[in-house]
């Protein structure tokens, strides 16, 4: 199982995603950003996002629904850090 | 109280809770290699080709895994160990079990099963399953791939007999796999097995079972069904119980993808041992997960809506899909309709086999479709062909293809896969389109004249969304490779909403 990250190394690792997928500048990383007014993402990039978390992170999101009320970017940090407590798992 | 082999046990749960089961992605069973040393393989297994690794699990990762069966609600574990000699851990494995409330199956050759194992057997309360396939014969009188030798197995039985078995606690069984050359043999077999408290497990092997190496002919559904209504009427007469014929006759019909798994003994995890496609491995993924996303489990568990053909229409279509094991070994569909059936005699030509020509499969007609026939299905997989003709619109003046044909192919390879899902079925086809492709690679041209592979694998859904690895490949070197992205027409999203996903 992968181990648990800390709530530093998750942020880091999503905006690392953020940064080289998706070409956003480091600068509007902010938790507040709304990812499609101010990160400019639309729905086919949300996928993308999604099936980038499920490698970064070893987890399958599938269609969770929590992911069609995420509207900022700390949005997206809580998401992920509740599937870790929620114990998904990618590998043993 | 009667020995339980006086009446054939059929499964052992309920309905409702098969179907609660089957809502949750849970196991009520779960089947186990234990090593492939052990040199049985389950009644037509073909061996591990395709296998993911060649290392057997552990002692410590077969308890693990047991132990997540355990989790997911499974009750009862079936070893497979051929024999037992060769399978150091097997007595440990068992009392492991047992201490997690598990009921233990072995099924097993009869080798090796000493006084000494035959005893501890009894003592957990197992129930022992031999396999044979004739009473009388050899099974170098019988052709390659038959079970036995009776000798073996009669001394299996002289010594679980003398340990205790069978009891109403201690259940015996005899697995046997009918072939051209004991068909005439079974009724007798199954009139001494009952008579000596020993339950019969009657199944079907694969295509090359059911014929033999001495040419004998594959058996016909009708003689199936004849030798089921002599089995059917012979039960009438002992216990006065009457039953629709079916095989597999152990279970009166099979639906244990809907409840159970089998662990390969080098962690492949697939559907039953006669259905045989990794839907993953436990080394790599947590058996929760992997039943839960597994897209065969997915459309078995919804099989009312998922099989096609004949079997979609008939009357025991809620309680009965025949044998998807049969029905994937002789089709290359695991969703076609049971071709063994007798009820389906009739209608082979309704029930689709693979390679399936493309052009009943997808909207694309005359030059713009580019695959030629969907060849194979599998977990979240397939598999077209296409011979690059000159006459292709992409194809050069120099007879080379545009790299842009070999993208389109990956699409209308999905697209394929789509339609044979659907095929013959009464909804009309949903529409997709291609939106976007990613880390797209062209590594070698293809030319006119060039027979090309197109594999693709879902990656990823969400929503109406998906992801596809894609490759495409000639004479097995790849060609061209990349992510595309489609958009699906609301079909999977509305079905997963149907069954409450």
């Amino acid at each position: 199982m992968q181990r648990r990250l800390a709530e530093q190394e998750v942020v880091a690792t999503i905006n690392e995603v953020l940064e080289d997928y998706f070409e956003i500048e480091r600068e509007k990383l902010l938790p507040e950003m709304n990812i499609f007014e101010d990160l400019e993402l639309d729905s086919l990039d949300i996928v993308d996002l999604v099936v980038a978390m499920q490698e970064k992170f070893g987890v399958r999101i599938r269609d969770d629904e929590r992911i069609r009320s995420i509207r900022t970017l700390g949005d997206i940090y809580q998401f992920v850090l509740a599937l870790q407590e929620e114990g998904f798992s990618g590998r043993p | 109280m009667g020995c339980p082999a006086r009446q054939i046990p059929e499964t052992e749960f309920t309905r409702e809770e098969v179907e609660r089961a089957a809502r949750g992605s849970l196991l009520l069973a779960m089947e186990i290699e234990l090593g492939r040393g052990c040199g049985w393989s389950a009644p037509g297994r073909r061996g591990t080709e395709g296998a993911t690794s060649e290392v057997e699990l552990s002692p410590a990762e077969v308890r693990d895994v047991l132990l997540q069966a355990r989790d997911l609600g499974a009750r009862r574990i079936s070893l497979l160990c051929g024999e037992p000699a060769g399978c150091a851990h097997l007595a440990e494995t068992i009392r492991f079990a047992r201490s997690q409330r598990l009921d233990v199956e072995l099924w097993s050759s009869g080798a090796g099963i000493t006084p000494d194992l035959a005893g501890e057997l009894f003592e957990e309360r197992v129930r022992v399953v031999l396999g044979m396939d004739s009473l009388d014969r050899s099974p170098q009188e019988m052709g390659a791939g038959v079970e036995g030798p009776p000798e073996r197995v009669q001394q299996a039985l002289q010594r679980l007999r003398e340990a205790g078995y069978p009891s109403t606690e201690a259940v015996l069984g005899v697995a046997t796999v009918i072939c051209r050359h004991n068909l005439g043999e079974i009724p007798s077999l199954w009139r001494w097995l009952r008579d000596q408290d020993i339950v019969p497990y009657l199944g079907l092997g694969g295509p090359e079972r059911s014929a033999s190496e001495k040419g004998g002919a594959p058996l016909d559904p009708a003689e199936l069904r004849e030798l089921a209504s002599r089995i059917a009427e012979m039960e009438r007469g002992r216990s006065g119980e009457a039953r629709d014929p079916r095989l597999p006759l152990w279970r009166n019909g099979c639906m244990r993808h809907r409840f159970s798994c089998l662990v390969c003994w080098q962690g492949d995890v697939m559907p039953c041992v006669g259905l045989e496609i990794p839907i993953g491995n436990i080394r790599e993924r947590a058996l929760r997960d992997i039943i839960k996303d597994s897209e065969v489990l997915e459309d078995l568990r919804d099989h009312t809506h998922a099989i096609k053909g004949p079997c979609a229409s008939c009357p025991d279509a809620e309680s009965c899909y025949g044998c998807r094991g049969a029905a994937y070994r002789l089709t290359g569909d695991y969703l076609a309709s049971d071709p063994w059936c007798w009820r389906n005699t009739d209608r082979q030509d309704e029930i689709a086999r693979l390679p399936f020509p493309a052009e009943e499969l997808i909207p694309q007609k005359g030059p713009m479709r580019l695959i030629d026939e969907l060849v194979r299905v599998g977990e979240r997989s397939g598999e077209a062909s296409v011979t690059v003709s000159d006459d292709m619109p992409f194809v050069r003046g120099n007879g080379a293809l545009d790299e842009i044909a070999l993208f389109e192919m990956m699409a209308q390879s999905i697209a394929a896969l789509n339609g044979f899902k659907r095929w013959g079925g009464s909804g009309s086809s949903s529409q997709g389109y291609l939106v976007g492709a990613r880390n797209f690679e062209i590594l070698e041209p293809a030319r006119a004249g060039d027979t090309l592979h197109v594999s693709f694998h879902k990656e990823a859904r969400f929503g109406n969304f998906g992801i596809l690895e894609g490759t495409v490949s000639r004479n097995g070197a790849v060609l061209a490779r990349g992510e595309i992205k489609i958009w699906h027409e609301g079909a999977d999203a509305s079905q997963a909403a149907a069954r409450g996903d």
